[in-house]
C-alpha cells in the first residue's frame, strides 16, 4: 500500500506541489477559511440534523408520543427565545430552533441537487460546443443564449409554476435555469485551449476527440467552473428560499428557510423570531459560500496570485 | 432571440401534462364548457398551430387571459408597470452612485479599516436575501421605531396625483401637488433601499476590484510622477478606465432589479408587476407569470443591448475590433 501511494506521489509530483501550494495559500486567506469552515459547519449541521435538533419538527410529542403535526398546539404556540426553545417556538407549537436546523438539511440537499447536475450539463454541453465549432457548437450556443437572456429567478418562477410547488419540481427549474452559465464559461475556455499545442500533440498520436475534448480540454478548463459552481451553491441556496417565500417551492408544513421566513412574516412584529432567524440561517450560508468562492478564485486564478 | 425566448416560453405552457381548459373553466365546469374553452384558445390544434397562434397573438401585444379575473395579461402588465419602474429608478439612483463612490473609496483605502468595512458591506449586500431584508428594515424602523409608513405607495385613503407618467413622485412633481409629493417620498425610501441594498454590493465589489487593477497601471505611476492631484488620478484618469467592468454588470443589475420587485413589492405592498407576478405565482396563474416572464425578458434583452452599445462608447477597442 505504502508502495502505492509513493509511485502515486513520485507520478503526480508537480501536481501534488501545487496542490500543496494552492493549500497554503488557502490557509493563509483569512476569509477563506472562514468560508469554508461556516460551509462544512452548515453542512454538519445539516448531516446530524436529527441528532443536534430537540425535536423533529415534522412531529409534536403530546403525552410523550409523537404525533404528526395537524393542528396548532396552542399552549406552546408563539414562545419567545428562551433556555428551553433558543429560537422560540412558531404557529404549530414547534421548535424553531428544530426546525433552522432541519432547513439547513433541505437547502443543502437542493443546493447539491442542483449545482451538480446543472455543471454537468453545461460542461458536457460547453465541451462539445467549443470543440465542434460551427453547426453543433453553433445551435448549442444559441440555445444558452435564449436561456441566459432571461434573469434566472423569473424563468424558475414560470418553470415552477407550471410543474407545481414541491422542492423536486424547485429542483427542476434550477437545474434548468442554471446550467447555460456553465456552458458559457467552458465554451469560452475550450475555444482558447483548442488550438494549444498540447491539443495538437494528443491528437498527433491518435487520440480521438471524445478523449481529447474530456480528458485533454475540459480537465484543463475547470478551474473556473469550480469556483463558479461554489458561489452558485449560495446562489440556488438563495433562490430556492426566493422561490419558496413566494409560495412556488416547498409545501406548507416543510422545514424550508424561505418558507419559514413567509410563515412568520404573517405574525411579523409581534412574533418577530419566527422570520428573523430562518433569515439569519440563509444570510449565514450564502455569504460562507461566497467567501469561500472568493477564496478560490484567488487562489485558481494565477493573475491574482502576486 | 427574442423569437428564441417565445418558443421557450410557449414550450413551459403548452407543454404540460395538464389540462388548461380545466383550470381555466374550474373543477365545476361540464364538458361542453372545456369544450368550448378549448375551442376559444385553440387548444385542440396542433403544437405548431398553436405556437403560431400565440406568436401572432404576442406580435398585436396580446398575452392572453389572466386566470384570476379572466382580464388581459397584457392589461394587467400595463397597470403595474409605472409602479415597478418607479421602484426600480429610485433603487438604482441609490444603488449605483453610492456603489461606485464606496468602490473608489475602498480601492484607494485598500486594506484598511474602511476598506475591510466596505467589503463586508459589499458581501453581505449580495449574500442576503432582499426579501428577509425587507422584513427586518420593517420591523426595525417601523413597528420598532416608526420612521416609515409601513407599505402602500401613499397614505391610506390618499388620492393618487393626477397620472401623467403613472411615476407617483415625477407626478406630483409636475403637478405641483406637495402633499402626494412628501407621502410619496417617504413611502418610497424603505423599498427602494431594501431592493437597492444586493445592486450596491454588486457595484461595490465590482468597481473596487477593476479600480484596484488600474490604479497598480503603468499610466498612473506616471500621473503621479508628474505630479498630479490624487483627486484628479483617481476620479479622472483611473475611473474612466474602471468603469468598463462595471458597465458590464450593470446589465446583470437590471436583471437583478427585475426580480428584486417580485419579492420586494409583495412586502411593501408596492402595486407593480412583482406584486402581481407574486399573487398569480400564489394562484398558480402561468398566464399571468408567463407574460411577467416575457416582459422582464425584453427589458433585460433591451438592457444589455444598451450595456453593449455604451461600451463600444467607451472603450474604443471593441468599435475597432468589431
Amino acid at each position: 500500500m505504502a508502495s502505492f501511494f509513493s509511485a502515486f506521489a513520485a507520478r503526480h509530483e508537480s501536481r501534488l506541489k501545487e496542490l500543496r501550494y494552492s493549500w497554503f495559500l488557502f490557509r493563509h486567506n483569512l476569509l477563506a477559511m472562514a468560508g469554508l469552515l461556516l460551509v462544512i459547519f452548515v453542512a454538519l449541521v445539516g448531516l446530524f440534523a436529527p441528532l443536534i435538533a430537540p425535536q423533529d419538527p415534522s412531529y409534536a410529542t403530546v403525552g410523550g408520543h409523537r404525533v404528526e403535526v395537524w393542528q396548532p398546539n396552542y399552549a406552546e404556540q408563539f414562545e419567545s427565545p428562551s433556555a428551553e426553545h433558543w429560537f422560540g417556538t412558531e404557529f404549530f407549537g414547534i421548535d424553531l430552533f428544530s426546525m433552522v436546523v432541519y432547513g439547513a438539511r433541505t437547502s443543502f440537499m437542493i443546493g447539491a441537487f442542483v449545482v451538480f447536475p446543472a455543471m454537468l450539463i453545461g460542461v458536457v454541453l460547453g465541451a462539445f460546443a467549443g470543440y465542434f465549432g460551427r453547426g453543433i457548437g453553433e445551435t448549442i450556443m444559441r440555445i444558452t443564449d435564449i436561456f441566459l437572456s432571461i434573469p434566472a429567478l423569473v424563468l424558475a418562477m414560470a418553470i415552477a409554476a407550471v410543474l407545481g410547488r414541491s422542492i423536486v419540481n424547485i429542483m427542476y427549474a434550477l437545474i434548468i435555469t442554471w446550467w447555460p452559465w456553465y456552458t458559457r464559461i467552458v465554451y469560452g475556455q475550450v475555444l482558447s485551449l483548442r488550438e494549444k499545442q498540447f491539443v495538437e500533440a494528443a491528437r498527433s498520436v491518435g487520440a480521438g476527440p471524445l478523449r481529447i475534448i474530456f480528458r485533454h480540454i475540459t480537465m484543463n478548463s475547470l478551474s473556473p467552473v469550480i469556483v463558479q459552481a461554489t458561489s452558485d451553491f449560495g446562489y440556488v441556496v438563495l433562490t430556492a428560499a426566493g422561490l419558496s417565500f413566494i409560495g412556488l417551492g416547498a409545501p406548507v408544513g416543510t422545514a424550508e428557510w424561505g418558507l419559514m421566513i413567509n410563515e412568520g412574516a404573517k405574525y411579523m412584529p409581534n412574533y418577530w423570531w419566527s422570520s428573523v432567524f430562518p433569515g439569519v440561517a440563509i444570510l449565514v450560508t450564502v455569504l460562507a459560500f461566497n467567501l469561500l468562492g472568493d477564496g478560490l478564485r484567488d487562489i485558481l486564478d494565477p493573475r491574482l496570485r502576486r | 432571440m427574442l423569437v428564441g425566448v417565445s418558443i421557450l416560453t410557449f414550450l413551459i405552457s403548452h407543454v404540460v401534462p395538464s389540462d388548461p381548459a380545466r383550470t381555466y373553466a374550474g373543477p365545476k365546469a361540464d364538458e361542453e364548457t372545456l369544450n368550448a374553452i378549448r375551442e376559444r384558445y385553440h387548444f385542440n390544434d396542433p403544437l405548431l398551430d398553436q405556437y403560431f397562434f400565440y406568436l401572432g397573438g404576442l406580435l398585436q401585444g396580446d398575452l392572453g387571459d389572466a386566470l384570476i379575473d379572466r382580464q388581459p395579461v397584457a392589461d394587467h402588465l400595463a397597470r403595474a408597470f409605472p409602479a415597478s419602474v418607479e421602484l426600480g429608478i429610485a433603487a438604482s439612483l441609490f444603488a449605483i452612485p453610492a456603489g461606485i463612490w464606496l468602490g473608489i473609496h475602498s480601492a484607494t483605502h485598500r486594506n484598511r479599516p474602511a476598506d475591510h468595512l466596505n467589503r463586508v458591506v459589499a458581501l453581505t449586500g449580495i449574500s442576503i436575501p432582499s426579501f428577509w431584508l425587507a422584513l427586518i428594515l420593517q420591523l426595525a424602523l417601523v413597528s420598532w421605531l416608526g420612521l416609515f409608513p409601513l407599505d402602500g405607495r401613499l397614505d391610506t385613503g390618499q388620492e393618487a396625483p393626477t397620472s401623467i407618467t403613472g411615476l407617483y413622485v415625477l407626478d406630483s412633481v409636475l403637478t405641483g401637488n406637495l402633499n402626494t409629493l412628501e407621502q410619496s417620498v417617504r413611502h418610497l425610501i424603505l423599498p427602494a433601499f431594501a431592493l437597492g441594498f444586493s445592486q450596491l454590493g454588486l457595484i461595490l465589489r465590482m468597481t473596487r476590484s477593476s479600480m484596484l487593477e488600474v490604479l497598480s497601471a503603468d499610466y498612473i505611476r506616471t500621473a503621479r510622477a508628474k505630479g498630479l492631484s490624487e483627486r484628479l488620478i483617481v476620479y479622472k484618469h483611473a475611473l474612466r478606465n474602471a468603469m468598463g467592468p462595471t458597465l458590464t454588470v450593470s446589465g446583470l443589475l437590471v436583471g437583478g432589479t427585475l426580480t428584486g420587485v417580485v419579492f420586494i413589492e409583495s412586502i411593501f405592498g408596492w402595486n407593480g408587476i412583482g406584486e402581481y407576478a407574486t399573487k398569480s405565482a400564489y394562484a398558480l396563474d402561468f398566464a399571468s407569470i408567463l407574460g411577467f416572464t416575457l416582459l422582464v425578458t425584453l427589458i433585460y434583452v433591451a438592457a444589455n443591448l444598451v450595456v453593449d452599445v455604451l461600451y463600444a462608447f467607451l472603450d474604443p477597442q471593441v468599435r475597432l475590433g468589431g
